[in-house]
């Protein structure tokens, strides 16, 4: 079952097309991120599905439902805030109990509900509280609370933990994920952290200017992008570019704009002569003492740059074709290299994808 | 000129010389503490004066006192005329009051919010009545509500008193609505309240302290107001002001000083209300409000 | 699929229209102002054309006869003359004296939150007090002459009320917090690393002032002057009270019209002239300020 989806849905403010066509579908219990740099539009994509603005064009359904024209409170969202937007002349109980207030649910099933809904976000015993007394970490997991208890057709979540410290967040991102399952219901979270979003979801949705870039699970976007921006912002790449020169049966062969030759996995639907970029992961790019049995590509590189990260070391190599390229490995098994240091550079075929040239 | 900091220039100089810089700096600091000084006196000593006068024993007021008495707070108390004045004053100032901010705070809501044709002409009119002479706000609702035959007093004191208050009202209701958090509404509107159930359940609440500041001020003001009142008020409704002017102008001033100290008590409540409401707010919650 | 169909409740026009949404909101207000300030100035332009027979009675015939009498009446220009005049000396007293205790109380770190209180409760208290409470102090046996007798400086009474310079005096005093706040404010927002930057660059505390924070403040300065001019020019109870006969300025001639003789006609006149001095005055000053940010900061 389909809880929301969009259907070509534009929404323009003055001359700014804030949201250009999108159309999306969030299958029920999902876990879906909307993905994107500031300025996107994932922002006001939630918003035009929790009903807060309204789209220029297109429609919009919740479980199947035309919800377009429909103000928020006629559909059954909720919504989760960057900043917790607990209300503060209420306490705890009033704050979660607000929903089910206006659903008429009656008052001894309305104690029992936020209890559970308290339990659930590990904050028992908190009803007679205000927001002012309770941590920031606290005050989202009540708001969460607040969210969940109306039981939503989809839970909207606007940058929800980007207020909170780094290991505040570590934190509750496992326990909004462990939330999310066990209750089951669907999120649509957005963010512009791709770390966050490869971590939690279950489908990511990426969007650029407006519009959707690709939609695709952890692992197809991240591994398979399909465009220059998506492999730009998601994860670091390396971008080499050039132009088809050859086609064999089983390898296509790559001309760099620096001369040099890269044979990648056949390509047969470009042109030869036609403009690409090659993107290159930089966990992909091994370093090696010496010249490696020849296997895949191996170039001579001079280390121009040493980054220590904790986890992972990373080098920027210049090749002698004058490519610049980023290896990153982790810190267990990087070699000790220093500024200046002559090493050998190496990836494989498989790990060179080809994107269109513009 | 050398003001450079090396350690030669400063081994040249003899040590009681002060550098030009600390001369003017010290010479700013002393003159600005000093005009402040004197602002402040000159701000308060009609003040006290007007309390220290307010005990004289007789009726041709001088300085110093010849004594110290209390006889007209009591005259004030028996006073008749004075008396009703005062009443007047009072419940057209709650009036007033409540008038005001039943217009004014709907209106800061949609100059803050909306946008609309028309909105800097009606920002403009609302604060026209700070701006124009009050003489001349007062002579034009006489000559309007004189057209259209209305009597004067009472129809004519609300309706300018609300007109002379409402710019007090807009200005602090709109000065909060400013930083509202917008969050606080959205998320009501998705738990199932609509527009008017969220306006009472979470922004009215919360916009209270400002809205009851606004009535603070529009009373104050309302209280006080002679010029242009003195256009609309008759015998049977003269306000305090309107009496206190007459008894100046009759150089019978003695109660003029009682009800001056009574004035400026009411205005030191109003601000010291205004204040602490305003700290204690600041720090209950992170949204200030 | 199915669609809910919504019958068009009020609640839903609402949402949809925002024109009808602003209605709702600022309409009263606005009725109000429209029904009880524009409409009656209106009036006054009416009433200013029409014709007055002595008695007390107003012809609604047109005529110019009391913007002639305006004109040719050397008395009437004098007054308006001096209500500017007396409206520009307050203005500037004003200035010399608050500028520098908004800038001393800005200076402060913290805790002027008292002297603000103390500053505030002048502010709201009735003007008529304070002006009256000048008399106190000019008048005869006042205090003022009371103390100079008393020290030895005069020996004689001196006549300081129901001058000229009692009104301008009671309309200083009455100015400084409309004055002092708007600067305080204005400065308390300057960016202090402004001034720290200017220093750095080689600016002395003087240099520093003149170059950064006089022309940042000025926005508080013309807030505060203009307040501080209207009111003064526009001023009944100090030339009222502390001013005597012949110490008159356009409000009292005004209010003396409606009241006294009962000429509303050329009171109305009055009304507009002085209405229209004004908005001359305010649009030179907006358009001197617009000029002055042009060339102010960036000299």
């Amino acid at each position: 079952m389909i809880d929301v989806e969009l259907r070509s849905v534009t929404k323009r403010f003055g001359p700014v097309v804030a949201v250009d066509e999108v159309s999306l579908q969030v299958r029920q219990g999902e876990f879906l991120t909307l993905l994107g740099p500031s300025g996107c539009g994932k922002t006001t994509t939630m918003r035009l599905v929790a009903g807060l603005e309204t789209p220029t064009s297109g429609e919009i359904l919740i479980r199947e439902q035309c919800v377009t024209d429909l103000p928020p409170y006629q559909r059954n969202v909720s919504l989760m805030f960057q900043n917790y937007a607990l209300f503060p002349h209420k306490n705890v109980f009033d704050n979660i109990a607000f929903g089910l207030k206006y659903r008429k649910v009656p008052g001894e099933e309305r104690k029992q509900r936020v209890k559970e809904s308290l339990a659930l976000v590990h904050l028992p015993g908190m009803e007679s509280r205000y927001p002012r007394q309770l941590s920031g970490g606290q005050q989202q997991r009540i708001a969460l609370a607040r969210a969940l208890v109306v039981r939503p057709s989809v839970l909207l979540l606007d940058e929800p933990l980007s207020n909170l410290d780094l290991k505040l967040r570590e934190k509750m991102r496992i326990e909004l994920k462990q939330i999310q399952e066990q209750v089951g219901i669907t999120f649509v979270f957005v963010t512009h952290d791709q770390q966050e979003a490869l971590m939690l979801s279950d489908r990511i949705a990426v969007m650029d200017k407006g519009k959707l870039v690709q939609v695709g699970t952890p692992r197809e976007v991240y591994e398979r992008p399909q465009s220059r921006f998506v492999a730009e912002f998601v994860g670091q790449s390396n971008f080499l570019e050039g132009h088809i020169v050859n086609h064999c049966a089983d390898a296509t062969e790559v001309r760099l704009s620096s001369g040099l030759h890269l044979s990648i996995l056949a390509t047969p639907h470009l042109t030869t002569g036609s403009k690409v970029t090659v993107q290159v992961r930089s966990e992909r790019v091994r370093l090696f003492a010496e010249r490696p049995l020849d296997r895949g590509h191996e170039f001579t590189a001079i280390v121009e740059r040493v980054i220590y990260s904790g986890d992972t070391i990373q080098y920027l190599l210049q090749l002698e074709s004058h490519d610049l390229l980023l290896a990153t490995c982790p810190t267990t098994s990087a070699p000790p290299l220093n500024r200046g240091a002559s090493v050998w550079v190496g990836f494989d075929s498989e790990d060179c994808l080809v994107l269109p040239g513009d | 000129m050398d003001q450079t900091n090396n350690v030669s220039t400063l081994a040249k100089r003899p040590a009681f010389i002060p550098r030009r810089s600390q001369v003017l700096r010290l010479m700013s600091g002393w003159f600005l503490r000093l005009v402040t000084i004197v602002v402040y006196v000159f701000l308060y000593l009609p003040i006290l004066i007007v309390i220290i006068m307010s005990f004289h024993p007789k009726i041709y007021l001088t300085f110093p006192l010849p004594g110290y008495s209390l006889r007209w707070y009591e005259e004030l108390l028996h006073d008749e005329l004075m008396i009703r004045a005062t009443l007047n004053s009072l419940w057209l100032g709650g009036l007033t009051a409540l008038l005001s901010a039943i217009l004014g705070t709907p209106c800061a809501l949609g100059l803050v919010r909306l946008d609309f044709p028309g909105k800097r002409v009606l920002n403009t009119f609302v604060f026209a009545p700070m701006i124009i002479p009050q003489i001349i706000t007062g002579i034009s609702l006489l000559i309007l509500l004189n057209f259209i035959r209305i009597p004067r007093g009472y129809p004519y004191l609300i309706i300018g008193h609300v007109l002379l208050t409402l710019p007090y009202i807009v200005v602090t209701v709109s000065s909060q609505l400013y930083g509202f958090p917008r969050e606080l509404e959205e998320a009501a509107l998705s738990m199932g309240a609509n527009e008017i159930q969220t306006f009472f359940e979470v922004t009215l609440p919360l916009i209270a302290p400002s809205i009851f500041a606004g009535m603070l001020f529009a009373f104050t003001v309302s209280f006080q107001e002679f010029v242009a009142t003195q256009m609309w008020a008759t015998p049977s409704t003269y306000t305090l002001p309107i009496r206190i002017f007459a008894r100046i102008r009759d150089a019978l001033t003695p109660e003029v000083n009682v009800v001056g100290v009574l004035t400026i008590l009411l205005s030191f409540g109003v601000v010291a209300i205004v204040q602490i409401m305003s700290r204690r707010g600041k720090r209950g919650n992170r949204y200030g409000i | 699929m199915t669609t809910l169909t919504a019958r068009p409740s009020v609640m839903q026009r609402l949402r949809t229209r925002p024109f009808l949404r602003g209605l709702v909101l600022v309409g009263p207000a606005a009725t109000w102002l429209f029904l009880f300030l524009a409409v009656p100035l209106m009036l006054v332009l009416v009433y200013s054309f029409w014709t007055y027979r002595p008695g007390g009675i107003m012809e609604h015939t047109f005529t110019l006869e009391n913007y002639a009498r305006f004109l040719s009446q050397p008395v009437y220009g004098r007054i308006l003359w001096r209500s500017f005049s007396v409206g520009l000396q307050t203005t500037v007293l004003a200035l010399l004296l608050s500028y520098p205790t908004a800038y001393y109380l800005a200076q402060r770190p913290s805790g002027s939150h008292l002297l603000i209180f103390l500053i505030l409760v002048p502010f709201w208290t009735s003007y008529l007090i304070r002006i009256f409470s000048w008399m106190l102090i000019l008048m005869e046996r006042g205090v003022l002459n009371s103390v100079l007798l008393g020290l030895g400086i005069i020996s004689q009474p001196v006549r300081l009320l129901f001058t000229p310079l009692a009104v301008v005096v009671g309309m200083t005093y009455s100015a400084l917090p409309f004055m002092i706040l708007p600067i305080y404010s204005v400065l308390k927002g300057i960016n202090p690393d402004l001034i720290q930057a200017a220093k750095t660059l080689g600016a002395n505390e003087l240099q520093a002032f003149v170059e950064v924070t006089l022309p940042l403040s000025m926005p508080g300065v013309l807030a505060g002057s203009v307040m501080v001019f209207i009111q003064g020019a526009g001023n009944f109870l100090a030339p009222a009270i502390l001013g005597g006969t012949g110490a008159d300025l356009m409000a009292n001639v005004i209010a003396n019209r409606f009241i006294e003789a009962f000429n509303w006609p050329f009171g109305s006149a009055l009304s507009m002239v002085f209405l229209v001095a004004m908005l001359v005055f305010l649009l030179l000053v907006n358009k001197w300020a617009a000029l002055e940010s042009i060339y102010g900061p960036n000299k």
